[in-house]
Parts: C-alpha cells; structure tokens; sequence
C-alpha cells in the first residue's frame, strides 16, 4: 500500500470529519450552516479523485477524429462528473433554504445560538 | 508532478477548513469558505473536470459568498 | 473546547481514514474505467453504434440528459422545491425602491459587464456540446450577472432591465415548461400511435422507432434535442438563483413575526 497514493482520501477525510464535528458540536447554527456547506465540497471532491485516472488521461471529450474505443481507454470517468454538476447546484439550494431558516429562527428567538434557544424553552 | 499541487491544494483545503470551525468571526468564516471555494475549484480543473470548475467558480465561490453575506447582514457577526 | 469534545474529533477522524483507506486504492491508472464509464464513452459520439448514441462530444453533456435524463430531471424538481421553500418563509413584499447603491464607477462597470456576462453564459450553454458547459453551468453564471446588478446598483435598478420578483417566476416557469414538453412529446407520441417510445429519448434505441432527430450536418450543434433542454434548464437555474436573492434582501417587513428583535 502506497502512502502517497492514499494521500488525497486522507485530506479529504480529515476535511469531512472536521465538518461533522462542527455540525454536532458547534453552538451557532450559522457555523453548522458553513459546516454543510463545506461537507458537501468535500463529498465531490472524493467523487472527482476517485474518478480521476493517473497518467495520460484526457478529459471527457472527444477530440475531433479520435477513435471512440481509444477514447474509452484515455478518458477520465464521466459519470463522477455527471453527479457532481448537479450536486454543487442543488447543495447551493438547500444552503439558501437553511440561511432563511436561519434567519426566521433568528427573528423568532432573537438568538441563534442553540444553547440559549434550548434554555428559553426549558 | 501534478498530484503533488493537488495534494499542496487538498492540505490547504483542510487547513481552512479548521479554520472556519475554530474562528469566532463569521464574516472571516465567509470570507475563508470563498477562499476555500476556489481551491476546490482549481483542483477540479487539475483532475481534468472542466465542466465542474465552471459551475464550481460561479454557484460556489460567487453565489454562496452572496447568499452567507446577505444573510450575516441580518444576524449577528460574532459567534458566543 | 474540552478534552471530551477532542478525542471524539480525533475518532472521528480516525474512523473516516481507516474506511476511505480501506474502500479506495489511490488514483487509478489509465485504462481503468467502470463497465458503465466506458459504455457512456465509447457510445456517447459513436457514428457505428447510432442506435446508442447521444450525438453530443461532450460526454458529461451526454450523460447529463440523454442516458441519465431523469435523474437531471428530479434534481431539478429539488431545486423548484427550495425556492418554493424560501418563498414561503418571507411575506412578498416586492418593494423594489431605488436608492443610491455604490460609487458612480462601480455603477457604470457594474451596467458594462453585465452585458458580457449575460452573453458568456449564453454561449457556455449553446456551445456546450462541443465545449465544456451546460445549463447549470450557465445558469449559475446568469444568476451571478443580476446579483452584481443588484450588489452595486440596488434592486429598483432591475425594472429598467424589465426584471421583477412576478417576471422571473414567469421566466422560470417557461424554461421548466420547455424542459417537460421536450420530456412528454415521446410519450404522447408513442400513446397516440401504438408504438414504442421513451420519455426523454434524445435518439430511437433498437426497439423503438421515435426520437428526436439528428441532422448528420448539424449534430455537433443540436445534439439530437439536446440544446434546448439546455437553454431550458439555464432559464431555470439562473432565474431561481435570482429570486433567492431577491426574497433573502427583502427588507424585514413591519409585521412581527411574534418573539424579540433586536
């Protein structure tokens, strides 16, 4: 097993395990807010490493004149591509829906800290 | 050669990412994540997804760092 | 940040090393692709395998909505549903007050630009069978053109751009219904004769006689129907993002909302 190969998953593990200690961890809900926002940074680059080949590759598209099975055998994976388009869309969705929840808690509570929030209610 | 950048590149991902946890300023923490955005940006275009770092440079660097500032106008800036 | 809170985020870490070391092996070489990754590119421009073929270069494009259409097309069902989402947290007050906005150079930039933008996400969206590109692609750059408007001009700026919150809904309301006609003329066109065809066929497969047609000239600018689903899909994307923004500077109305403000 190579250290150096292995590397990229490392990072991209520690990345995400920071995110999630900060979801469950963290008081502020803006904070828990950011902490998905970068999850979701973290999953598609897992998607885009692991679909990445070493070496001579290309991207996927085909160069005019090129032969489609020589193409099969250069190209990177393009259904890793394919998820990850619509996954920054749609995680940029649901990050303006969770800003304006935020928000209303804010004006309902006057806080956003989910510490004080529970004391108000308990 | 390449993998080398992008391994530099994933490192300061995660060191901004620690970052935007521990900081107490959540307008720093915006401004980290955008910095951070393009990072993830210039990797995709190193890892040969081109479609992804035209959409990862408009929706996740230009429109999120307006949507968390837009929304940081109306709460507040510091964590307690 | 106590002693508990750290060893339950080293084990964390820990935890997510050990699975993602023992699930992949480093980059892969070349040559190395899933049965289904090499199907999409050995078929996506194969002028021998025309029955499969989604005519377009661009084999994210390809994928994006011919072989995996209904997968796009949910996702952009998800998308609808958070903007109907924001929308139901903030009272539409649409006032749409001109003030002053930012200095007369960023102003006079801003109004530049936005031109430029406009027509750069147009082309990524139409060359995008040949180029990098697609409607999301285009569609987040869209959005970022009205937000700078926005940003540096005010919001009462965008009806001398003949933009309002009613007119964008109605834009976008018009991309999503070119997206479901280009989905359902298939259908309806295989109830109506007797035959077989598919939702969303961008070509006839082996055993149906209905698709939309490729011009063998023109491929590389229409991809069978690939195009306009495209624009479609820009009009959406680029128009929600828009009133998103819209709905989130919403000045705070007079109502409470019951609790404190501060």
């Amino acid at each position: 097993m190579n250290i150096a190969g292995q590397l990229p998953y490392i990072l991209i593990a520690m990345m995400a395990s920071l995110c999630i200690y900060a979801i469950l961890f963290k008081s502020n809900l803006f904070k828990k807010m950011l902490a998905i926002f970068l999850l979701t940074d973290a999953v598609n680059l897992l998607y885009i490493v692991q679909g990445y080949r070493s070496g001579n590759s290309i991207p996927p598209i085909i160069p005019p004149g090129m032969d489609p099975s020589e193409f099969a055998s250069l190209a990177v994976d393009p259904l890793a591509h394919y998820f990850v388009v619509t996954a920054v869309v749609i995680g940029l969705a649901e990050v303006a829906t969770l800003t304006a929840l935020t928000i209303y808690t804010y004006r309902h509570y006057g806080t956003i800290e989910t510490r004080k929030i529970k004391e108000l209610r308990g | 050669m390449m993998e080398l950048i992008v391994n530099l590149l994933l490192a300061s991902c995660v060191m901004l990412t620690a970052a935007i946890v521990y900081t107490k300023d959540l307008l720093l923490a915006v401004v980290l994540s955008g910095a951070e955005g393009v990072m993830v940006a210039v990797i995709f275009y190193l890892l040969l997804a081109p479609d992804i770092a035209l959409v990862q440079v408009a929706a996740g660097v230009g429109i999120s760092t307006a949507f968390f500032i837009v929304g940081l106008r109306k709460l507040r800036r510091h964590e307690e | 940040m106590s002693l508990k809170d750290s060893i339950i985020g080293i084990s964390f870490v820990a935890l997510m090393t050990a699975i993602l070391i023992y699930a992949f092996l480093g980059y892969p070489e070349v040559g190395f692709v899933r049965p289904l990754g090499e199907f999409y590119l050995y078929n996506t421009f194969n002028f021998n395998e025309q029955g499969w073929w989604s005519a377009s270069p661009n084999a994210v494009t390809g994928v994006l909505w011919d072989y995996r259409g209904y997968d796009t097309l949910y996702e952009t069902m998800v998308f609808y549903v958070g903007i109907v989402a924001i929308a139901l947290f903030f009272e539409k007050e649409s006032s749409l007050r001109r003030t002053s906005g930012m200095t007369v150079i960023v102003r006079a930039t801003t109004k530049l630009v936005f031109v430029f933008i406009l027509t750069s996400a147009m082309a990524i969206t139409i060359f995008s069978v040949k180029t990098p590109g697609g409607g999301f692609q285009g569609g987040s750059i869209m959005a970022i053109a009205y937000i700078a408007i926005i940003i540096a001009l005010s919001r009462g700026f965008l009806p001398e751009l003949r933009m309002d919150l009613s007119k964008a809904h109605l834009i976008k309301i018009f991309g999503l219904i070119l997206i479901f006609s280009l989905t359902v003329i298939p259908v309806a066109y295989s109830l109506a004769s007797g035959t077989v065809a598919y939702a969303l066929q961008n070509q006839p497969k082996p055993w149906s006689e209905f698709g939309y047609p490729t011009f063998l000239g023109l491929y590389s600018l229409s991809g069978g129907m690939v195009i306009p689903i495209q624009v479609g899909e820009l009009v959406h994307v680029g128009m929600g993002f828009t009133i998103m923004f819209l709905i989130l500077t919403e000045r705070e109305g007079k109502k409470e909302l019951g609790g404190k403000r501060s």
